[in-house]
């Protein structure tokens, strides 16, 4: 009677026990599908195409369905960057043979201003002439307003030398300023930083020439840099006619036109571009104004 | 895509016979990818509302959505979980643990998830953030924004939902702050994440994308949604 017992008792532990072991070797089998699971799905997050072996098991038929996933994303990135890149080459192509003759038509117009003609044919020249160099500069803006749409921006990042940052930039808007009595102090520094050149300074040259235009006659505009341990701040600072507070985070949106400085060429795309360019290396722009008292553009440059 | 949002938010608190309304009907929305700025004298209720975002406490009505999951009706044991996976808090005291170096306090929160850590993930924040080659040092061996640096490295490294920032630079110098601040909005741009800072700086706050002002517990400017 008790010998029954016992051996029941004895039969129901080992029983239990083993469904014990059963239940946490099952567990642990199961955790470790469920990383490589994770693993896996991290991989195709990443964009990767995962080696799979073709059998019968679940794990590759995962695998299979996740690499058609990355394959069709991967599709459509191309398809759309192949519509993108036809776009790019037609516009820069219209632009670039439309102002071949705009030139002409410009240089023309000019000569014809220079000749001796009736009073009326004169003005009509002169008028030819304004025209044009109206369409040359919408032209202009239409080739800049291409390098944001799609993509264009490609930096190549690496440590250039701030000096001549600074340096080509001015160089670029010198007689615009000379024009108007503007000068410009630029100070010189020994730092580095890391960037791309050729688009830097179509940033700063934007930067500038906006002081340019929005500073009275006979102002001085300042362009200085200050070295911080992770970013290189170049400060553009004018006595021009500032910014509303309300605007400061407006222009730099595209399209954007203060209603201020309607009367001023422009469509609104220079400021965009500068905030693309620098967010592009890793850098940031930020504003400080305030109306009637100028405006101070700082271009965070990384430095690491 | 909206990551958070809240309506109606209110917090009171029994002080005696008082009740004081720190926060008292705050809605806001947060899109993806933004970055936010609270602004508000000390006592304006922000700390609170930074509190009720992140899941450290808990509202007295009204309710708190990040991505996509109502957490005023979590227990204490999954607003835990909640937390570490949805959540990079940076503090102003950096909250770092003395005694793990750089790159242990970093994968701390990820390998409580246990989770293996993407290591070249946290190499590429530790790259981004210029801490290259701090990756094995002490947290006393570093300058207060090297630290807060790290510290944001870790609130990056978990991949969260948001990053909820309190006066990330109140203990920093003005320059060092710029520097934080800069990374910040660097980090957080090309990384794709949301940033929510808290801060009575208004300064600081011109650094992001959009400001919330707020007073006496209620959103008195800015744009909230």
């Amino acid at each position: 009677m008790s010998g029954a017992l016992i051996s029941a008792v004895v039969l129901s532990c080992a029983a239990f026990a083993g469904a014990a072991g059963y239940t946490f070797r099952y567990r642990r089998r199961i955790r470790r599908q469920m990383d490589t699971v994770l693993e896996q799905l991290d991989r195709a997050i990443g964009g990767t195409i995962q080696e799979c072996s073709y059998d019968e098991s679940m794990d590759s038929a995962v695998i299979q369905r996740l690499n058609q996933l990355v394959e069709m994303s991967r599709m459509n990135c191309e398809q759309a960057d192949r519509e993108r890149n036809l776009v790019k080459a037609l516009i820069s192509d219209i632009s670039h043979q439309v102002r071949t003759p705009l030139t002409n038509i410009m240089l023309y117009a000019g000569l014809l201003e220079e000749q001796e003609l009736p009073e009326q044919a004169g003005k009509m020249a002169s008028q030819i002439h304004r025209q044009a160099d109206k369409l040359d500069f919408f032209m202009k803006e239409l080739v800049r307003s291409s390098y944001l749409e799609t993509e264009m921006i490609a930096v190549h990042v690496e440590k250039s030398s701030v000096d001549e940052l600074i340096a080509r930039a001015c160089q670029a808007v010198e007689m615009q300023a000379l024009k108007k009595g503007i000068v410009i102090e630029a100070e010189s520094s020994p730092e580095s930083a890391f960037f791309d050149m050729k688009w830097t300074v179509e940033a700063l040259v934007n930067l500038l020439d906006n002081a340019v235009k929005y500073s009275p006659a006979q102002s001085v505009i300042r362009v200085l840099s200050v070295p911080y341990e992770s970013f290189l701040c170049v400060r553009v600072k004018d006595e021009g006619i500032g910014i509303r507070e309300e605007e400061q985070g407006l222009i730099f949106q595209r399209f954007y036109r203060s209603p201020e400085v309607s009367g001023e060429k422009g469509l609104g795309i220079g400021l965009y571009l500068v905030r693309e360019i620098i967010k592009k290396q890793g850098g940031y722009i930020k504003v400080k104004s305030e109306p009637g008292s100028g405006a101070e553009f700082s271009v965070y440059l990384r430095r690491n | 895509m909206e990551i958070l949002v809240t309506e109606n938010l209110r917090k009171y608190y029994q002080l005696g016979d008082a009740t004081v309304r720190a926060l008292d009907g705050v809605s806001l929305t947060v899109e993806k990818g933004e970055f936010i700025a609270i602004v508000g004298r000390s006592g304006s209720g922000k700390s609170t509302l930074l509190h009720m975002l992140g899941g450290l406490d808990v509202p007295t009505s009204g309710t708190v959505i990040v991505d996509g999951r109502d957490i005023s009706g979590m227990t204490k044991d999954e607003l835990t979980i909640f937390r570490r996976r949805k959540i990079g808090f940076v503090f102003q005291n950096y909250n770092l643990l003395p005694l793990m170096n750089v790159y242990e306090n970093i994968i701390l929160p990820i390998q409580l998830d246990g989770i293996k850590p993407d290591r070249k993930f946290v190499e590429n924040i530790l790259e981004m953030l210029g801490l290259g080659e701090k990756k094995f040092a002490m947290p006393n061996q570093l300058s207060g924004g090297q630290q807060q640096r790290v510290a944001l490295a870790r609130a990056l490294a978990a991949k969260p939902a948001i990053i909820l920032a309190d006066e990330p630079t109140g203990n920093l110098d003005s320059s060092t702050s710029q520097d934080v601040l800069g990374l910040i909005k660097v980090s957080g741009e090309q990384l794709g994440q949301t940033v929510v800072m808290i801060t009575h700086n208004e300064e600081i706050a011109q650094m992001a994308g959009r400001i919330i002002r707020l007073e006496d517990g209620r959103i008195c400017g800015g744009d909230a949604v």
